[in-house]
């Protein structure tokens, strides 16, 4: 990989003090910063490149168009699809999930099974809740037993036949990582379509899913060095009737007749965020260049070695054991609440998660309902892992000290 | 001492301790001295919402006075409650109803308490004061 140290320069904000020193940026997992070329990118844009796409015939909207779709194929590519009509652009990854789950309502009927798993943050758990309650189908969480997933408990739960499951490829809290090939062998062999949720996952395994065969998998543009409000939803079957009506998804529309335009436009509703668009395919690029396999790679040394300094700290208890841990640590700390810690490294310029992670049922699973994350990218070093190990255990101290 | 001139002693504590650290040293233990409150009180009804890891208030009438208790699990927001807490219990209602308090939003407190957590306090001393004020209509 090229070196961090250049990579780093890439990333404006990272030169940033907080608080007076040198940021240490540890909450990847809720949003990654942004590489020079991609806040270049949307400079460019609305300098000089913005018009609505797929509307004019002027040279602005036709580069504007350019644009868009190229960034399209950029995104097909970097997610293993074959044909970029299976690539959506949507706001993120909730965006995806509620169009999903909306777009399946006519395929579900009362007395379907729909299921998640506990491990599941709210974006891919509450869309098809609602499912559930809208078809009258029954809601299964299929249980997660010390914050893992177990293939045992997914069996079981296929008997009920169910007609989607929904699952992480890597859990925002205990950073597990499902076997998506079983998983979706075993679901497609009972006839139930597999729902994988990116969100974690797409720095980590970026083809995956779709080696996998996933009928649809998605991420956000914001956990991938791009700007929030972007992201991607393939679907392998295109014969879903969209969940979003409005301009640029038709092709004529008459009182009694309408045609939709082919995919993927008929997924994609009103103005789209082309300029997002393009900035999220200019990140993708930028991680085609840095190599996604290294830096995955590297982004699990960086987490494993975090995972092994807290397990050496006495009052730290680390949220489940994966084998293959991805993205993130969560723990807790004996007799202290996550926002005292997460305080005290603050004001050290070091910024990590804490809460709910918006994973509360799994959060219950595991028996608590708060917890801190660290969650390092490409762009961390180990010297900043150490760092953060170093004043936690201090911060930890004081905290004892002063409540003593 | 009316409860603006104790809050200004607080205020003078908070603006002497030059740096943070030293704030928070003074808040986590003035959050250790205060009760806890009884784990049977920290029911939903008590709990103040939008606070993630839990804070709850307690608030009834005695003998014309105002009886508060709080309680959070982050240190921190102990403190908090603590001054909170120090500054209105023992006073009647009209008293408590008119109060506007200052001592986080002037001090180091207001920046170094989350969004959530300034929230959580608003709502902490909204729901004092419409106590208060509901006691002060009866009176």
């Amino acid at each position: 990989m090229i070196p961090v140290s250049q990579i780093r320069n890439d990333f404006p904000i990272l030169s940033d003090k907080i608080n007076g020193h040198d940021l240490v940026y540890l909450d990847n997992a809720a949003t990654t910063q942004v590489p020079a070329c991609v806040i270049r990118y949307m400079v460019n844009h609305y300098s000089h490149g913005n018009a609505n796409v797929h509307r004019g015939v002027h040279t602005l909207s036709s580069h504007a168009t350019a644009a868009y779709e190229k960034a399209r194929e950029t995104a097909a590519a970097y997610i293993g699809a074959p044909d970029p009509a299976h690539v959506v652009f949507t706001s993120g990854t909730t965006h995806a999930v509620n169009m999903t789950a909306q777009s399946l309502q006519d395929a579900v009927e009362p007395g379907d099974t729909v299921a998640v798993t506990e491990l599941e943050h709210h974006s891919n758990f509450l869309p098809w809740k609602r499912l559930c309650a809208v078809t009258g189908a029954h809601f299964e969480v299929i249980p997660c037993p010390g914050g893992g997933f177990s293939m045992e408990e997914f069996r079981r739960t296929l008997n009920s036949h169910p007609k989607i499951v929904a699952v992480s490829q890597v859990s925002n809290l205990t950073g597990s990582t499902p076997p998506l090939k079983e998983i979706i062998e075993a679901a497609h062999a009972v006839g139930t379509r597999v729902f994988v949720d990116g969100a974690q996952g797409i720095r980590h395994a970026r083809r995956d899913a779709l080696e996998a065969g996933a009928d649809f998998y998605c991420f956000s543009g914001h956990k991938i060095l791009a700007p929030t409000g972007t992201g991607v939803l393939y679907a392998a079957d295109l014969s879903t009737p969209p969940a979003e009506l409005g301009g640029g998804m038709v092709d004529s529309v008459t009182a009694d007749a309408v045609t939709l335009s082919p995919a993927p436009h008929r997924y994609e509703a009103g103005t789209p965020n082309s300029a997002g668009a393009g900035a999220l395919g200019t990140a993708l690029q930028y991680m085609e260049e840095i190599g996604p396999e290294q830096a995955a790679a590297y982004e699990k040394e960086l987490v494993d070695l975090a995972a092994a300094l807290l397990a050496d700290i006495e009052e730290i208890t680390i949220l489940g054991s994966p084998e293959n841990r991805r993205g993130c640590v969560s723990f807790t700390v004996e007799s202290l609440d996550p926002y005292d810690v997460a305080m005290m490294l603050d004001r050290q310029g070091i910024a990590v998660r804490t809460g709910h992670h918006c994973a509360q049922p799994a959060l219950t699973g595991l028996g608590a309902v708060s917890a801190v994350r660290i969650s390092p990218a490409l762009y961390n070093t180990p010297e900043e892992i150490l760092f953060t190990a170093l004043q936690l255990k201090s911060a930890i101290h004081q905290l004892k000290r002063w409540s003593a | 001492m009316s409860i603006e001139q104790l809050e200004d002693t607080y205020i003078e504590d908070l603006k002497t301790l030059s740096d943070w650290f030293l704030q928070y040293e003074y808040l986590v233990r003035l959050g250790t001295e205060m009760a806890h409150m009884d784990e049977s009180e920290k029911t939903e009804a008590n709990r103040i919402a939008g606070c993630q890891t839990g804070m709850w208030v307690t608030i009834r009438k005695e003998d014309g006075k105002m009886r508060i208790a709080a309680d959070s699990n982050a240190l921190l927001m102990r403190g908090v409650l603590a001054i909170l807490t120090a500054l209105l219990n023992g006073r009647t209602a009209s008293e408590t109803a008119s109060w506007e308090p200052r001592f986080v939003e002037n001090t180091a407190i207001g920046a170094q308490l989350s969004a959530e957590r300034s929230r959580g306090f608003r709502s902490a001393v909204e729901k004092i004061r419409s106590f208060a004020l509901s006691c002060a209509g009866e009176q």
